[in-house]
């Protein structure tokens, strides 16, 4: 249960003064038990590699495999495939058009042409799981709500497809702290309560951090590094070539370590971080 | 998809086209265009072909890019050489069905065809070398004049600015919604015509949305920046008539006393 890319290369605009190069064979594999994080720079090359797995871009070289089938490919199930990946754009609540929450939420699933007592049941249980109540804000313009509901009823739409991967790209931009925390929360329990494979785009590390069981650094439309968080953020020259920082708890216990406090540079969690400082701290007093 | 639009769009270069003063080609261009209608000889159009062909030539943009931009008018064209071809009156060459095929026809349809083929090239020439930027601050300056009859010349080409500036900007946005609302299970490319037209609804609002959105911003931060119309308002880049700016004058006045001499002289 994976999707596979498969040494991708892509170029905007070709044969063209314009032409530009955004991914260099590319391959990589996204597993569906995973909670995979893409970070890079702006111009990376990231949002142009996201938009391959559900076939908006269709790679200039190479093949994107969802579940061993080419989604580019000429046979009907590639169509399924390819809506087996659901994606959230950034800033998703510029796309909403519907008079009311309730018919933009059901622009999916109605597309997907169910039933309709089967598209009440999918907007509901989104709308349920963005923490919008649903006698409420169904017959509500989505335009009238504030940014951060607007969000949720586009990310919903999205959720009504039930897809078994979820590309978000940078989904956290522009909300405030708590919508922020509130949202990474939900996010995260679709990967763990429905299964879900969630391919996180950001350069936030600190939500990475928290959040990632696999880690992708791309530069320059190559990836540099490809690991599980702990062994990502040891690459602290690579990070900073990419032009990103480390989590700031990596960064504090690389400080204090400097100083001479016995801890383990090595953790990122903040949690994790916290319980280590003490236990050094209680360590040192007890010499 | 939508990034491949050529017309009007501007292709960084240091050739002489690209060098010569703004103003300098649209002038150029004006008279050109009028050449262009006032000419009806074989050997003329072959001149002012051949001129192109040179323009094009030292522009240094490839043949291919030049071809494009004739590409969605192409039926136009070939409709507008059929229409001659077939509605005038002569000596007929051949009948197909009711309509017969002259000789006057041949030749009217193909100088009218190679009339349209030479304006829009020209016109690609003068938006593929020239920056939108200044090619709105020459129709300013030209304009210029007329602001004593009432003619808001610094409104219009800041109109023209603004509007320029703001079509890759929305092309982009149509890009990234189209593929959102794809994403969503619509689909653009196929059905009857009424499905999809409604499908432009998914499109159209959010993109209208977003042109408003982008309109209020926009005038809120040159409102923040003090900004209030033309009136003494002095320039960063001020155009410049220079050296080659003479040169083309001179040439084009030496090609226009030729293609006269070849009016009279009846060639």
């Amino acid at each position: 249960m994976s999707i596979e890319i498969n040494k991708v290369s892509y170029t905007y605009m070709p044969k063209t003064p314009f032409e530009r190069t955004a991914l260099q064979e590319v391959s990589l594999t996204i597993e569906k038990a995973e909670f995979t994080a893409i970070v890079g720079h702006t111009g990376s090359g990231k949002s142009t590699l996201v938009q391959h797995l559900n076939g908006l871009l269709q790679p200039t070289k190479g093949q994107v495999m969802v579940e061993g089938i080419d989604i580019n490919g000429k046979k009907a199930d590639a169509r399924a495939a390819r809506r087996k990946v659901g994606m959230v754009f950034q800033y998703p609540e510029h796309q909403l058009f519907e008079e009311s929450v309730f018919a933009d939420i059901a622009f999916g699933p109605r597309n997907m042409e169910l039933a309709e007592a089967e598209v009440e049941l999918r907007v509901k249980k989104a709308m349920r799981f963005v923490n919008l109540d649903y006698a409420e804000y169904k017959e509500r313009s989505p335009f009238q709500l504030s940014g951060g509901q607007m969000r949720r009823v586009a990310i919903a739409g999205v959720i009504a497809l039930q897809p078994e991967y979820l590309v978000l790209d940078e989904p956290t931009a522009g909300l405030d702290p708590r919508g922020r925390q509130d949202l990474l929360k939900k996010i995260s329990e679709l990967h763990q309560q429905a299964g879900i494979g969630v391919v996180l785009v950001s350069h936030n590390m600190d939500d990475v951090a928290q959040l990632a069981n696999r880690i992708i650094f791309m530069k320059q439309g190559e990836v540099t590094v490809n690991a599980g968080p702990r062994e990502a953020f040891q690459e602290a020259e690579k990070l900073k070539a990419a032009g990103l920082a480390v989590p700031q708890m990596s960064a504090l216990l690389q400080r204090l370590k400097q100083q001479g406090l016995a801890v383990d540079p090595g953790i990122f969690h903040i949690d994790e971080g916290i319980a280590n400082i003490l236990q050094a701290i209680k360590g040192a007093r007890s010499c | 998809m939508l990034t491949d639009i050529t017309i009007g769009q501007y292709f960084p270069g240091n050739s002489l086209l690209h060098r010569l003063d703004p103003r300098t080609k649209i002038i150029l261009l004006c008279l050109f265009i009028l050449a262009i209608f006032l000419l009806d000889t074989p050997v003329a159009y072959g001149a002012l072909t051949a001129l192109t062909g040179g323009l094009i030539i030292s522009s240094k943009l490839s043949g291919k890019m030049m071809l494009k931009s004739l590409k969605p008018l192409w039926w136009i064209i070939l409709f507008t050489f059929l229409i001659h071809l077939c509605s005038t009156p002569g000596e007929a060459l051949a009948k197909v069905w009711v309509f017969s095929l002259t000789l006057e026809g041949l030749k009217q349809g193909l100088f009218i065809s190679v009339r349209l083929v030479l304006l829009i090239l020209l016109s690609s020439l003068l938006t593929f070398t020239t920056s939108p930027l200044a090619l709105t601050d020459a129709l300013e300056s030209l304009l210029s004049p007329f602001k004593r009859f009432g003619l808001p010349a610094h409104e219009l080409a800041m109109m023209m600015t603004i509007a320029l500036r703001f079509i890759p900007t929305l092309i982009e946005e149509t890009d990234k919604i189209m593929k959102a609302q794809k994403s969503r299970g619509a689909d653009f490319s196929s059905g009857s015509i009424v499905q999809r037209l409604k499908c432009l609804i998914p499109i159209l609002v959010p993109l209208f949305i977003s042109a408003f959105r982008r309109a209020d911003e926009l005038a809120m931060a040159m409102e923040a920046r003090c900004y209030r119309g033309g009136i003494g308002r002095t320039r960063m880049k001020v155009l410049q008539i220079r050296g080659i700016d003479y040169i083309a004058y001179a040439a084009a006045a030496l090609f226009g006393i030729g293609l006269t001499i070849l009016k009279i002289s009846g060639l």
